[in-house]
């Protein structure tokens, strides 16, 4: 049953949000690397799913994983955030984080485990990132209130799926051993992307012309 | 050993509920700070918006004060300096002998003496119409269609369609008077229409207002901006608070209707 919840339903409805895509993605513009994150973040998942049905360890594809996904919601953020100072940092980052990635890949964490040297930080900055989309709301006014703006939806489903599952990419080679409590809390984990998504769907559907 | 591995999984699962939750808090105090300074930045738009209209009323009033003190003025001064110099013309034609030149040169003065009396009473119940007061808005708008109508420039017709008007204020009759006047301009300056007919009705809270004309109208979407005629009649009757909507087409006239809760 909580296999089922995290390992089939969860990344099931990764539809939902990928459905409002395709319904307005003429309109997503600046929210058509989410779009693609989503698109291609789905088709990892289920490599990631038809190894482990096959008993193969899938945690080299999460070495991968953590390295596109920080690209694209980087440059998620790099199209959203103003100033010019902010888009070198995304810049030097769109080279660095991957850098640290690949290095951590071949020389500290074997790919057969989990990359928290990776993850961790990329989940804190991508925090900062969305703390910095907060701290520069007055420089982005939407007539239509909080509500009307897309990104300050896909910032939210963000900034809580990073916030939440800080911790457990810290500690995920930690907890790994003990098999019961590590399904309750990869649970807790499908239970943040499947707010994300939902975040995110709230996102493209308010992206209008 | 289990025992401080169960804690580890504890203090996860606490953590990672302790950053959902901040992460929550965080959001829902940055979209209250951010509703705060919306609601504020739409008051300090809505303030600014009610001071451009303040300022507008009270320029329309003033200019309307301005003109009913030029009309009474060009009447009751111009008017009156007008009618004693006739007055003393004829009484110099009646001492002249009949053939005197001075008798022909009296005649000639005293006709322009009438048509200037007659342009400065058209100017000066132009400026003011006297109607308002003294005979009803019904009535004076009656007499302006029939002005206009002897001007030979348009066939203006005025109707009612309710037994009778309802009793306005002054400054009501003033400005959909005004309003009257510059569509019956604008349709005779620039709609080259041979009618236009002015339809008074009443329901309950309501008087209604049909103007139509059968001119070459517009298209209102290649026409967007408005020029001044359009901008005093939006101005009017924002002032007494009416609703108008528009409907014309190019070929097929101009229609406005015009309703004012009373």
């Amino acid at each position: 049953m909580l296999t089922t919840y995290m390992g089939v339903v969860v990344p099931s409805t990764i539809l939902i949000p990928v459905g409002a895509g395709v319904q307005r993605y003429r309109h997503l513009k600046t929210a058509r690397v989410i779009f693609i994150y989503l698109l291609v973040g789905g088709l990892f998942n289920i490599w990631a799913i038809l190894l482990a049905r096959k008993h193969i360890n899938n945690l080299p594809i999460f070495h991968l994983y953590t390295i596109f996904e920080f690209l694209t919601i980087t440059l998620f953020y790099r199209k959203i955030l103003p100033g010019r100072t902010i888009h070198r940092i995304l810049t030097i980052l769109l080279f660095l984080f991957p850098a640290w990635a690949i290095l951590n890949a071949l020389f500290f964490q074997n790919i057969h485990m989990n990359n928290s040297y990776a993850r961790t930080p990329e989940a804190l900055l991508i925090i900062g990132m969305s703390i910095t989309w907060l701290l520069t709301s007055e420089e982005h006014p939407n007539e239509l209130g909080w509500t009307g703006n897309a990104a300050n939806w896909i910032n939210t489903g963000l900034m809580l799926y990073f916030s939440g599952s800080l911790f457990l990419f810290a500690f995920s080679n930690f907890i790994i051993s003990h098999r019961l409590m590590n399904t309750y809390i990869w649970n807790i984990h499908a239970t943040l992307v499947l707010i994300m998504y939902l975040l995110f769907t709230a996102g493209f559907l308010k992206c209008s012309r | 050993m289990q025992s401080i591995e169960d804690h580890i999984y504890l203090l996860v699962i606490l953590s990672m509920t302790g950053t959902t939750l901040l992460a929550v808090t965080i959001i829902l105090i940055f979209i209250r700070n951010q509703r705060r300074l919306q609601k504020h930045r739409r008051q300090l738009q809505e303030a600014a918006l009610q001071h451009q209209k303040d300022l507008l009323h009270a320029s329309i009033r003033s200019q309307e004060e301005e003109r009913r003190r030029i009309g009474r003025d060009l009447h009751d001064d111009v008017g009156t300096a007008l009618s004693s110099l006739r007055m003393a013309i004829q009484q110099m034609v009646h001492s002249s002998i009949e053939t005197s030149p001075a008798i022909s040169a009296g005649q000639y003065c005293k006709s322009l003496i009438d048509r200037t009396m007659t342009t400065v009473r058209d100017i000066s119940h132009n400026l003011s119409p006297p109607g308002l007061e003294l005979f009803g808005f019904y009535d004076t708008v009656e007499e302006l269609c029939e002005t206009i109508t002897r001007s030979g420039s348009l066939d203006a017709s005025v109707s009612l369609n309710t037994g009778k008007l309802p009793a306005l204020e002054q400054s009501t009759c003033l400005a959909l008077y005004r309003v009257i006047q510059e569509l019956l301009t604008n349709t005779a300056r620039h709609a080259r229409a041979s009618r236009a007919s002015i339809v008074f009705a009443s329901e309950k809270t309501k008087l209604i207002m049909d103007y139509t004309d059968n001119g070459i109208g517009f298209d209102p979407e290649k026409t967007p901006t408005k020029g001044m005629g359009m901008h005093n009649i939006e101005s009017r009757l924002g002032m007494v608070g009416a609703d108008y909507s528009i409907t014309t087409s190019p070929g097929h006239g101009f229609a406005m209707r015009i309703e004012l809760n009373i």
